[in-house]
This record gives structure tokens, sequence and C-alpha cells, in this order.
């Protein structure tokens, strides 16, 4: 009679090979979760297109007016406004996704304190959905390419995904991490917007990458993997291929940064339906 | 075979501040069958609720272990995961994908679903322009309709108009027929007897009964004998009726924060059913304590027959309850006869008023 049925245990430590299950098993309510924003942004599509590409765009007008007026930011070897649009791509998708997992945990309170669906999700889904904005800005990262003539070449086309898919883990991570501060302990809510919001100083942004005039600071800065996935990019989109070790580095402490927070998160999770 | 197997689950939760642990559910332990409708019984704050946040895989027990066999759904709360953006018919989907249910499956289902919620006309509207009483209904076609091996109930039927509460004991019969397993939670005492067979009667987290509905109802009525011990909080009570104005004064103390609490007081038939139930919440009224003190008077009109009625007090804070005592005092009516009637104490019920009998 029960061939076929699911059992579920019940137990006060889920093992994690039960927890990667669930969290594959039920994906559909992952995608009934992305679905939801999608929908509730895109009810009026322009405005929807327009707010997953307005803060990266203003930023973007603001510090070229900016720089006309000083002469110390970056000379790289591409035009600085793809090196700018670029660095703010990658910026605005972590800063969204890492916002995004912190408001979803506070929004969904009564969805966590009432039902059962794998609470992976609400980090997983912010970043779906700030994943597919990054798409619509990297098409237009594509047209200013084309506009400054340097258009996508086979190393760019290569390297470019590796460095997506390290951005990827690295703010996933990240967003686990935030989220389950933020459930321990309310306050932080209000320092993570502000320390993103620093991310655009703190990150090659709009100044060179490995030009401190401190050396540990210059290690700070190199070792971050989110910095290492923008520079991976640009030297890719520049037709240059990405030195094998630093690859390699920031690979692994995207991975290790996962992996901290699928462990942080999975502590928080046990009494996350009590805490919200 | 059983649906349901729970062995010695406890779940203590620490208070903010306090520091001090609760406990919850203390080593509960019972089996289910499948295709067996059990009823949950118990005061307010005995881990009825808590219960099914564990089975349903809410949260996790503190210790114990147990399993759930085939897929579960619970109603918790009416409308979890509603989006008031989203139309009624996106709603639906959302709703369903949350309980687990397939996209395919709901599809079969949707025209039924809709049907039963009565609310054609406005499916494709935004759920924000619903009744509450529409949403209510969308959310119990939702699980009414979707073939989960087992259904929790909540408190569904605490919500709603007769209408609707007859139609959602009707589907729940369907349930039993269709020899899908049943935890009922209610303190609709007379709808569990309608329902279960076999009832838990829980209290301060213990499993105290377990067994055929009748006995257990008598155990859960024969526990709640009056007491005279106060809890903590509650310094004095005083509560007194003249010429049918009811008057309660209330000191409390040792409030662990001064932010808002919700306050509770019902009034209670001696056999446990609540009369009158007055809360802050009603009327809209913020409670603060100052240095962990409250004083608060309660004033009310009531048409209750002279007798003893057992009174209860909740306090608690964003849902949360802070305490819960039983028979904290009793509403005494003294004896009198405001109409005149005669042969007074063959009126039945615990009210009385004014009545006219004409012939036409």
């Amino acid at each position: 009679m029960n061939l076929g049925k699911s059992v579920r245990q019940i137990s006060a430590n889920q093992p994690l090979s039960d927890w990667i299950r669930q969290v594959i098993d039920r994906r559909e309510t992952l995608w009934f979760f992305v679905w939801r924003d999608l929908k509730v942004q895109y009810q009026q599509p322009i405005f929807g297109l327009l707010w997953s590409v307005f803060q990266p765009l203003v930023y973007f007008g603001v510090i070229l007016l900016l720089r006309s007026t000083t002469t110390s930011m970056t000379e790289s070897e591409m035009p600085f406004e793809l090196y700018l649009i670029s660095g703010l791509v990658f910026w605005n998708f972590t800063t969204s996704a890492v916002n995004g997992a912190i408001q979803s945990i506070q929004s969904n309170a009564g969805l966590i304190s009432k039902s059962y669906f794998p609470k992976f999700y609400l980090i997983l889904a912010p970043l779906l959905k700030s994943t597919l904005d990054l798409f619509v800005m990297f098409l237009i990262v594509l047209a200013f390419s084309f506009y400054l003539e340097q258009p996508l070449n086979g190393s760019a086309l290569l390297f470019i995904p590796l460095a997506l898919i390290m951005l990827w883990s690295m703010v996933l991570g990240c967003s686990a991490i935030a989220a389950s501060a933020v459930v321990h302990n309310r306050h932080v809510r209000h320092a993570i917007p502000v320390l993103l919001y620093a991310l655009i100083f703190a990150l090659p942004v709009f100044y060179p990458m490995g030009k401190m005039n401190h050396e540990a600071l210059n290690f700070l800065y190199m070792a971050n993997p989110i910095a290492g996935a923008m520079d991976c990019f640009r030297t890719a989109f520049g037709g240059q291929v990405p030195a094998a070790s630093s690859i390699g580095s920031w690979a692994v402490q995207a991975v290790i940064w996962l992996c901290i927070g699928i462990v942080a998160f999975r502590m928080t999770e046990k009494t996350l339906a009590d805490k919200v | 075979m059983s649906a349901i197997l729970v062995n010695g689950i406890s779940k203590s939760y620490f208070l903010d501040k306090k520091k001090e642990e609760f406990c919850a559910l203390k080593d509960v332990s019972f089996d289910v069958s499948e295709g067996e409708s059990v009823g949950i019984i118990g005061h307010n704050g005995a881990g009825k609720s808590t219960l099914l946040k564990i089975l349903s895989g809410v949260t996790f027990p503190t210790s114990g272990t147990g399993k759930v066999v085939g897929s579960f759904s619970s109603l918790l709360e009416i409308g979890t995961g509603f989006h008031p953006d989203l139309s009624g018919r996106d709603n639906i989907y959302l709703n369903a994908s949350i309980l687990g249910v397939s996209r395919r499956d709901v599809e079969a289902e949707l025209d039924r679903i809709i049907a039963f919620s009565g609310v054609e006309e406005f499916i494709d509207q935004p759920l924000r322009t619903y009744s509450s009483g529409m949403k209510l209904r969308l959310a119990f076609g939702v699980i009414a309709h979707l073939k989960t091996d087992i259904v929790a109930l909540d408190e569904v039927l605490a919500v709603g108009d007769t209408q609707f509460q007859l139609k959602c004991i009707d589907k729940i019969f369907d349930f039993k027929q269709q020899r899908r397993t049943i935890l009922f939670v209610s303190h609709n005492l007379s709808a569990v007897k309608k329902l279960c067979e076999r009832t838990l009667v829980l209290s301060h987290g213990k499993l105290v009964f377990d067994g055929p509905t009748e006995a257990a109802i008598s155990h859960y009525l024969n526990s709640t004998q009056p007491k005279s011990s106060k809890d903590e909080f509650v310094k004095a009570v005083n509560i007194s009726s003249e010429n049918s104005m009811g008057s309660l004064s209330l000191e409390l103390e040792n409030i662990p924060f001064d932010s808002e609490i919700d306050l509770g007081v019902n009034i209670n038939s001696v056999n446990g059913a609540c009369i009158y139930h007055f809360s802050n919440r009603f009327i809209e009224k913020t409670l603060t304590p100052k240095n962990g003190k409250l004083n608060l008077r309660i004033t009310f009109r009531h048409q209750l027959k002279p007798g003893n009625y057992p009174t209860s007090i909740y306090i608690g804070q964003n849902e949360q309850q802070l305490c819960w005592i039983e028979n904290v005092a009793y509403f005494t009516v003294a004896p009198s006869n405001p109409y005149g009637f005669h042969n007074p104490d063959a009126i039945q019920g615990p009210m009385i008023t004014e009545f006219e009998m004409t012939e036409d």
C-alpha cells in the first residue's frame, strides 16, 4: 500500500543528504517563488524592465560625470565606459541578491512559520531573480561593447560563464550568511545594505585592480572572489586569457564561501520557524 | 500501516531576554494508522500547534524521532503564502506548490477548486480585491481538492460563516471516505466528536490521554478543574457582577518587557465552553506595561444566569503566549430574578433574557 509513498523522517538533526534531496525534489516550489516575484515585478513590463536596470544605469551616469572632474580613475586597456558598466553590473547583482535574501526571509515570515518547504529557497529565489536581471543588464553590456567596437571573442565566450559561476556561488554563500546573521540578530538588517553599498568602493568598479598604495590592502582587494569574477570577466572581454593561478584561487574561495553559507544556513534553519 | 509515527518528541523554546527554557512538548509518542481520523484537543498553549508544526516539517523537535509516510498538507493558517498582487488563479498554483503539490495535479482539479470556493467571477482579479471570506474559501478549496495522503487541520472551522463551516465539515467527511489520514485540532468538541473516533489530549506539552474520543473529551473536561494558584504574572484578579453589569479588575506584574502585550479574558461555562471573550485586540486598544506592571479594568454587560463561571486569562505578545491561566477566578452572579420568571432555576443554558409569547 505504501509503495511509492515518500517517507519523511522527523528528528532534531536533518542529515545533509536529506536536506539536499529535499532541495532538489521540491524544486517546483522554487520556480513558483521566482515566478511569483517576477510576475509581481513585471505586471507593468516596462517598469519591470526599468527597475532591473535602473540602479546600475543611474550610478553609471553619476560616475561618468565624476570622472570628467578628476583624472585619477582607471586607465585600463578597455574603454572606461565598458570597464565601469561591467563592474556596476557585478556589484548590482551582489547587492540585489543579498538584500533580496534578507527581505525574502522577512517578507515570508508567515510562510516560514506556517508551512513546510525547503527554506533554502528563500535564499535561492531572490538570487535567481537577480540572475535574470543580470542577464538583462548583460545585454546592455553587449550593446556597449559593440558600440565601443570591442565585440565578444572566443576567450570571452569561454571565460565569462566561468566568471559568472564563481560570482554566483560566492554571492549565494554570502546571501545565506547574511540571512542567517539577520535571523540571529535583527539589527544586522540595517548594517548589511550599508556594507553592500560600500562595496562599490571596495570592489574594482571604477578603480583599477591592484593599484592600492598599501600591500595588505591590495591583497585584500585581490583576495575577494567578486573582484576576481570581475577581473576574469574583463580580461576575457579584452580578448586575453586570465591567469590560471588566479582563477584557481578565486574558484576555491568561491566554493569555500558557498560551503560556509550552507552550513550557517542549515544551523539557522533549525530554529528559523520559531524566530521569525 | 502507520501514516505517522512519533517517538518521544520534545520541543523547547528559549524565551527571548529571559534566557529561560520553555517546554512546549514533552516526550510525546503516538502512532496514527493510514486512513485514521485523529482529534487533538487541549487548552490554549498545550502544544497542539507545535505538534502539528513538527509533523508538517515547519520546525524541528529538540529531541525525539518520527516519520511521516506519504504527502502531508496542513492548513495551519488560512491562505498561507497567498500574495495580494497575484490573481486568485495564480494564488491557487502558488498555494498548492507550497503545500508540495505539482502543477499538473492542480490543473486537473482547478475548475473544482474554483467552483467550491464560489469565486468564479473574481478568479482573475488580484487577491487584494477579495474579501476575507473569499480568501478563506479559496484556501480551503485548495487543500480540500489536493490529493495529499495526510491532512492536518488546525482550527479551520473557527472562521467563516455557518454555511461555509457546514460545507467544510462535508468536505472533511469526504476526506474520511477517501481514506485520507486526518489530524484535526480544534476547540470545537462537538466537531471533534463527529469526525474522529480517536482523540489525543495534550496538557502543558504532555500527551495525557490517547483513546476513544468520548473518553478523551470527558478526560479533558475533568482536568480543567478550578485551581486557586495564580500565575507569576497575575497579582490580583477581582471579578464581580451587579445588575447585569460585570466588572473585572486585574493587576499584572513581573511582565518581562515593557512593550505592547495582548490580553484576553474568557468567561466560560462550567463544562468549559467559552461564553464571553474580551480582548484588547477586538477594540484596538494597546496595552503597555510600565516596569512590568499593568492595572486594568474591564466592564461589560452580560445576560448570565445566577451561578459561578470560571474565568481564564491569556497574556501574550506578538502571537507568542506568555501565560494562559485557566480558572483564575470565578465570576459569580448572585441569585436574582430580574424578569420575574416563575421557576427560574428550570431555565436551560447559561443565559437568561426577557421574552414575549404571543398567539396569532
